[in-house]
C-alpha cells in the first residue's frame, strides 16, 4: 500500500520558547515513535480496532510499573465498547470518555510528544488513533490545563510567575464583562465617584443597554475570530483588519457600543485565548456567558453566584473516579506555582509509584 | 447537566430573597455631589447633579439644580422621586451644606452618608 503520509511537521498550535518542535502526524506508528524514541524502557501499549467500516487502529499507551493498571482497564474497556461505523478523528472517542454534559474539559489533545511523554511519566495513559494527529491525554485534571511544557524547560520562579498570570487572566475572561455590568446597571457604590462618572460618560450616547451591549461584542468577537480561524491565511488578515476597524473606531464612532464596552470585551476575550486547549476556552466562553446573564438580572450577588457556579462545578467534576481538583500535597507544589525539590514526585492519586527521581 | 440547571435556578430562586438594588442602566439615573438642606418653618433642599459630558480634551463636568419644599425630613427622597419622576443616587454625595440644628439626626434619618458636613 503507497504511503500517503505526510513529513513530520512543526507544532502549529501548543508554542513553546523551548523544547522540541516536531508534532504528531495522521500516521499512528510515526506518533507512537515519536513518544517511543523518548520513552525507552517500560512504555507498553494496548491496539485495539474500532469502527466497522474503518477498522481504525487505537493504540493506548501507559507505563508498566507507574500507570494504575485499573485505569488502564478502563479506559480499554470504554473504547472496546465503542459501536460505530468509523472512527475518524480522536475526538470521536471523547464521548464515550468523557461527561459530554461537563462544561469543563477532562480529556486533553496534544499534538506534543514531549507533551505526552510528561503525562506518561505522571502515571496517565495516553491514546493515539490512526489518521488523526491528536493524542488524548487521559485523565487531565484542573491544574493540567494551566500548564505548558515551557513551565518545565525554564526556572521555578519564572514558570511560578506565568502560572499566576494565567490563572488571574482565567478569572479575568470569565468575569470581568458580569462585574462590569453589575457596576453599571445595578452596584454603582463598588467604584468611586470620578470611575462611575467616566464610565456614564462613555455610556452617554449609546442606545443599547449594558448587557444587550456586551453580548452584541461578544457576539461580534466570536464571528471575527470564527471567520478568522476559518478563511486561507491570505485573507485572515483582511478580516482582521475589518473586524478592527469595525469593531473599534466605526462602532465607536456610529454610537452603538461605548468604547469601555470594547475594551472590557477585549480583554476578557484575549485573557481567554491564552490558553492552548480549545476546549477550555470554549468551556470559558459558556461560563463568561452564564456569568454575564447571572450579572445582568442580580448585580453583584449573581457575579458571586457565578463564581460559586464555578467553583461547585470544578470540585463535583470526576474523571474515571478520580477527582478533578487535586488535594495531593505534592501535586499543589506544582499547580499555581511550581516548587521543587530533592526529590521529585507523582500525583499519589493517579498511582502508587510515587518517586519519580532524587536530584543528588 | 440536570445537577448544573437546577443549581442556577436555586440561585435565581435565592435572588428574590436578597435586596438585590434595582435595574438602572447609569444614563438613567441622577448622580447627587452636593446637597443643602435649609430648615426653616419648612425644610429647603437643593440637590446639585454632576452630569459628565465627554468632548475631544477628555470629560467636563456640567451640573443641573433640583429643588424641593418639605415638612417632614423623612420625605426627602419619596419627594424628590415624585416630582421629578428621575432615579436619584445619593451614594456618591461629597458635600452636604445645611443650617439646621441637628444634622446628624437628618443625615442618619435620609440615610445619606457625605464625605463633608457644612454649617452654613
Amino acid at each position: 500500500m503507497s504511503n500517503y503520509n505526510r513529513g513530520l511537521s512543526n507544532i502549529n498550535s501548543e508554542l513553546t520558547i523551548n523544547g522540541s518542535k516536531d508534532a504528531f502526524i495522521e500516521d499512528i506508528n510515526t506518533n507512537y515513535g515519536l513518544i517511543n524514541k523518548r520513552i525507552r524502557n517500560n512504555l507498553n501499549y494496548i491496539d485495539l480496532n474500532i469502527g466497522r467500516y474503518s477498522n481504525t487502529i487505537i493504540k493506548i499507551l501507559f507505563i508498566d510499573n507507574i500507570t494504575d493498571g485499573r485505569l488502564v482497564n478502563n479506559i480499554s474497556n470504554r473504547i472496546n465498547n465503542i459501536d460505530i461505523d468509523a472512527i475518524i478523528d480522536s475526538s470521536y472517542l471523547k464521548h464515550a470518555l468523557e461527561d459530554e454534559y461537563n462544561i469543563l474539559p477532562t480529556i486533553m489533545e496534544t499534538e506534543r510528544p514531549d507533551k505526552c511523554c510528561m503525562a506518561l511519566m505522571e502515571g496517565k495513559v495516553i491514546v493515539l488513533v490512526d489518521n488523526c494527529p491528536y493524542a488524548l491525554i487521559l485523565p487531565s485534571l484542573f491544574f493540567d490545563f494551566f500548564h505548558t511544557p515551557d513551565d518545565y524547560y525554564q526556572k521555578n520562579i519564572n514558570s511560578s510567575f506565568i502560572r499566576i498570570i494565567r490563572f488571574i487572566a482565567f478569572f479575568i475572561a470569565i468575569f470581568l464583562p458580569g462585574i462590569y455590568i453589575s457596576v453599571t446597571t445595578r452596584n454603582y457604590d463598588l467604584v468611586s465617584l470620578p470611575l462611575l462618572l467616566m464610565l456614564k460618560a462613555g455610556r452617554s450616547f449609546v442606545p443599547f443597554s449594558a448587557y444587550i451591549e456586551a453580548l452584541l461584542m461578544i457576539l461580534s468577537f466570536e464571528i471575527l475570530r470564527e471567520g478568522d480561524l476559518r478563511m486561507s491565511q491570505a485573507a485572515s488578515s483582511s478580516i482582521s483588519i475589518l473586524g478592527g476597524l469595525i469593531l473599534g473606531d466605526a462602532a465607536v464612532a456610529a454610537g452603538i457600543v461605548s468604547p469601555i464596552m470594547i475594551i472590557i470585551i477585549a480583554i476578557s476575550s484575549i485573557a481567554g485565548l491564552i490558553f492552548s486547549s480549545i476546549e477550555l476556552v470554549n468551556a470559558i466562553r459558556i461560563y463568561k456567558i452564564i456569568v454575564l446573564l447571572l450579572s445582568s438580572l442580580l448585580g453583584i450577588y449573581g457575579t458571586i453566584m457565578g463564581l460559586f457556579f464555578l467553583i461547585y462545578n470544578i470540585f463535583n467534576t470526576r474523571i474515571f473516579g478520580y477527582s478533578y481538583l487535586d488535594y495531593d500535597l505534592n501535586e499543589l507544589k506544582d499547580s499555581v506555582i511550581k516548587i521543587d525539590s530533592k526529590i521529585k514526585t507523582r500525583n499519589t492519586k493517579l498511582t502508587k509509584n510515587k518517586i519519580r527521581g532524587r536530584y543528588k | 447537566m440536570k445537577k448544573n440547571i437546577v443549581l442556577l435556578l436555586v440561585f435565581l430562586f435565592i435572588g428574590l430573597f436578597f435586596n438585590i438594588p434595582k435595574y438602572n442602566e447609569l444614563n438613567n439615573i441622577v448622580i447627587i455631589d452636593k446637597i443643602k438642606i435649609e430648615c426653616s418653618n419648612d425644610i429647603d433642599i437643593l440637590l446639585r447633579e454632576v452630569n459628565p459630558v465627554k468632548t475631544d480634551n477628555g470629560i467636563t463636568y456640567n451640573y443641573t439644580y433640583y429643588k424641593n419644599n418639605i415638612k417632614n425630613i423623612n420625605m426627602f427622597k419619596s419627594s424628590f422621586a415624585n416630582k421629578y419622576h428621575k432615579s436619584f443616587y445619593y451614594n456618591k454625595v461629597k458635600i452636604l451644606e445645611s443650617n439646621c440644628n441637628d444634622i446628624d439626626r437628618i443625615t442618619s434619618s435620609i440615610n445619606i452618608k457625605p464625605n463633608k458636613i457644612k454649617k452654613s
